[in-house]
Formats: structure tokens, C-alpha cells, sequence
């Protein structure tokens, strides 16, 4: 019973565990991308307009100007 | 907002797909349809076995680690397959077959980069290849001296998950939404976090074998004391930060456009460094034991 408890019900146990903490925290970052993505490509989309130099909108220039 | 700082927003959209009625065509062969999205992300869940996250923490550390990885990402065609065909549509089909070709073109090129990473490090055993690109913190990772191999690499990684500038197959306003058009709840849900935990993957599998995976950018004493999954974690983020970075950036390859270069640019180019590197490691003497 002890060879039994200790040579595969141990060992598969140990591998169970490795596997649930890989897939979790994976699954969870899955989760969290996908969030991630959206405020990323976000931030990227969020361009400075031809009133960014002048503070009051007045002077209608570009940094390219 | 949906928890603090709208953090349990994936949670709550998980849910949403869940208990949604899962909708599955009449002329659809079911078994095939409802296999098809697990096919896809238990795929994408096994090949994180062979990833090392730290000096020994793997899952199973076989010495044919990157054939493993390779298998997997080939075996993940079916996946596309098995889902246009058993959806018995005209768009998923075509959505299907198109993008089958693209990753399997592309994991032509993927090969061969993988094979020049391995001919400089000697071993297919993931955890060895990260340790051969240890030594002078991050001027010794392979990104250095396989930089175009790094590049191919990468773009071939966008493609192979159908993604940025690569997803003519499931763009909403080329192919209404390609193979998965006919999906709806938990289908959809597996086959869309088949596909995160797929670039995910990509992005571990390219820093394992380009940016040195849980090897500090420097080997003096600050950095080593940060442990190597943070390096990992640090370094995976990054990669999947650029993937996000091109999906923003760049406009959509047509799919000519995008089998061209699978095949006519990638793969002589991916070939002539191979026959490059392993001439000039023969020549060198740098081959490694």
C-alpha cells in the first residue's frame, strides 16, 4: 500500500498540480489580454490633432509645421 | 464598470459566452463541429508543457522539446479545418481553407528558423537552449546573431496565429468573420481563447528561443536577484506587447500578397541563413557539442 501511495498516486498527484498551475494562471492571462489588447490599441489610437501646439485652439498648426 | 477598475470584465464577458444558447447549424455535422474548438485550444494549452519558465521549472523536460512545439502548431491546422467543414457554410469554408494554407505556409519558414537556432545551439531540449544563450547577459541570446532570423520569426508567429496584418481568414468585413462565422457561445469563447492562448504561446516560444528566456539581461549581481519567471513573464509581455503594436499599426496583407511572401520571400530567405549559419559554424568550428 505504501509502494502504491508512493510510486504513482505521488508522482501523479505532483503532475497534476504542475498541469493546474500552468493552465490557471495561462487561462487568466488569456482573460486579462484580451482587456489588455483593447487599452493597448487604444493608447495607440489616441493621436495628437493639428491643435496640439497652440494651448487655446486657435493656431491651427501640427508638430509637422 | 464591472469590479474595481473594471477589472473583472474578461470574467463577466466569459460568463456572458457561457450562457449563451449554443447555436449549431442543421446541415452541420455536430461532432465534428463541436470538436473542432476544443481540438483548437487543447492544442493550445499542451504545448505550454514544454515551455521553460525557470533553471528546471518545466513541465516535461524531453529532449525533443522543439519537434514537440512543432507538432503541435501543425497539428493546430486541423482545428481550421475540421471547423469550416463541419459548418457546412460557403463563407466559413473558404474562411477555412484560406486559412489553413496561410499557417501551414508559414510554418514552413517558422521550421527553418527553428532548425538555424538549433544547429547553434546543438540540443532540441528547450531547457538547454535557453542555457546556451547564457554567458554575457542579452548580447549573447540569439536575437543578436539570427537578427533576420528574429524578424521572420516573429512576422511568421503573426501569421501562423492569424493575426494583425495576417487575418484576411477571419476579418469581420473581408469574410464575415471566416471559419468561425457559424459559432456562437462556449464554441466561440473556446475558439477565441484558443487563439490569445495560441499568440501567447508564440510569444514563449519566441523568447525561449531568441531572447533567452528566463536569463537576466545582465549577469551581474541586481538583475540575478530577480527571479527567472519574472525575466520570463518580463520578456513574454513584451513580445505580445509588439504583436498588439502591430495589429495596430499596419493595414491588412491581401491574401495573395500574403502567400507571396509566405513562400517566395520567408522560406529562400529562411533557407539561405540556414545553409549561412551552419557553413559558417562548420567553418568556425563553433559547433557545439
Amino acid at each position: 500500500m505504501a509502494e502504491l501511495w508512493q510510486g504513482y498516486i505521488w508522482p501523479t498527484a505532483i503532475i497534476v498540480i504542475q498541469i493546474v498551475a500552468i493552465v490557471v494562471p495561462l487561462l487568466v492571462a488569456v482573460a486579462y489580454l484580451t482587456y489588455a489588447e483593447r487599452k493597448v490599441i487604444g493608447a495607440m489610437q489616441l493621436r495628437k490633432g493639428p491643435t496640439w501646439w497652440g494651448r487655446s485652439a486657435c493656431c491651427n498648426r501640427s508638430p509637422t509645421d | 464598470m464591472v469590479g474595481p477598475f473594471g477589472l473583472l470584465q474578461p470574467f463577466a464577458d466569459g460568463l456572458k459566452l457561457l450562457l449563451k444558447e449554443t447555436v449549431i447549424p442543421t446541415g452541420a455535422n455536430r461532432v465534428v463541429f463541436v470538436m473542432a474548438p476544443m481540438l483548437t485550444f487543447i492544442l493550445s494549452l499542451v504545448a505550454w508543457a514544454v515551455i521553460p519558465f525557470d533553471d528546471g521549472w518545466v513541465l516535461a523536460d524531453i529532449n525533443v522539446g522543439v519537434l514537440y512545439l512543432f507538432a503541435i502548431s501543425s497539428l493546430g491546422v486541423y482545428g481550421i479545418v475540421m471547423a469550416g467543414w463541419a459548418s457546412n457554410s460557403k463563407y466559413a469554408f473558404l474562411g477555412a481553407l484560406r486559412s489553413a494554407a496561410q499557417m501551414v505556409s508559414y510554418e514552413v519558414s517558422i521550421g527553418f528558423v527553428m532548425i538555424s537556432v538549433l544547429l547553434t545551439a546543438g540540443t532540441l531540449n528547450l531547457s538547454e537552449l535557453v542555457q546556451a544563450q547564457a554567458g554575457s547577459g542579452f548580447w549573447s541570446w540569439y536575437w543578436l546573431p539570427h537578427l533576420p532570423m528574429f524578424v521572420i520569426f516573429f512576422v511568421s508567429a503573426l501569421a501562423e496565429t492569424n493575426r494583425a496584418p495576417f487575418d484576411l481568414p477571419e476579418a469581420e468585413a473581408e469574410l464575415v468573420s471566416g471559419y468561425n462565422v457559424e459559432y456562437s457561445a462556449m464554441t466561440f469563447a473556446l475558439f477565441f481563447l484558443g487563439e490569445y492562448a495560441n499568440m501567447i504561446l508564440m510569444s514563449g516560444i519566441t523568447t525561449v528561443l531568441f531572447l533567452g528566456g528566463w536569463l537576466a539581461p545582465l549577469p551581474i549581481p541586481p538583475f540575478t536577484w530577480i527571479p527567472g519567471i519574472i525575466w520570463f513573464g518580463l520578456k513574454v509581455s513584451l513580445v505580445l506587447f509588439c504583436f498588439l503594436w502591430v495589429r495596430a499599426t499596419f493595414p491588412r496583407y491581401r491574401y495573395d500578397q500574403l502567400m507571396r511572401l509566405g513562400w517566395k520571400v520567408f522560406l529562400p530567405f529562411s533557407l539561405l541563413w540556414l545553409v549561412l549559419t551552419a557553413g559558417v559554424l562548420v567553418t568556425t568550428g563553433w559547433v557545439p557539442q
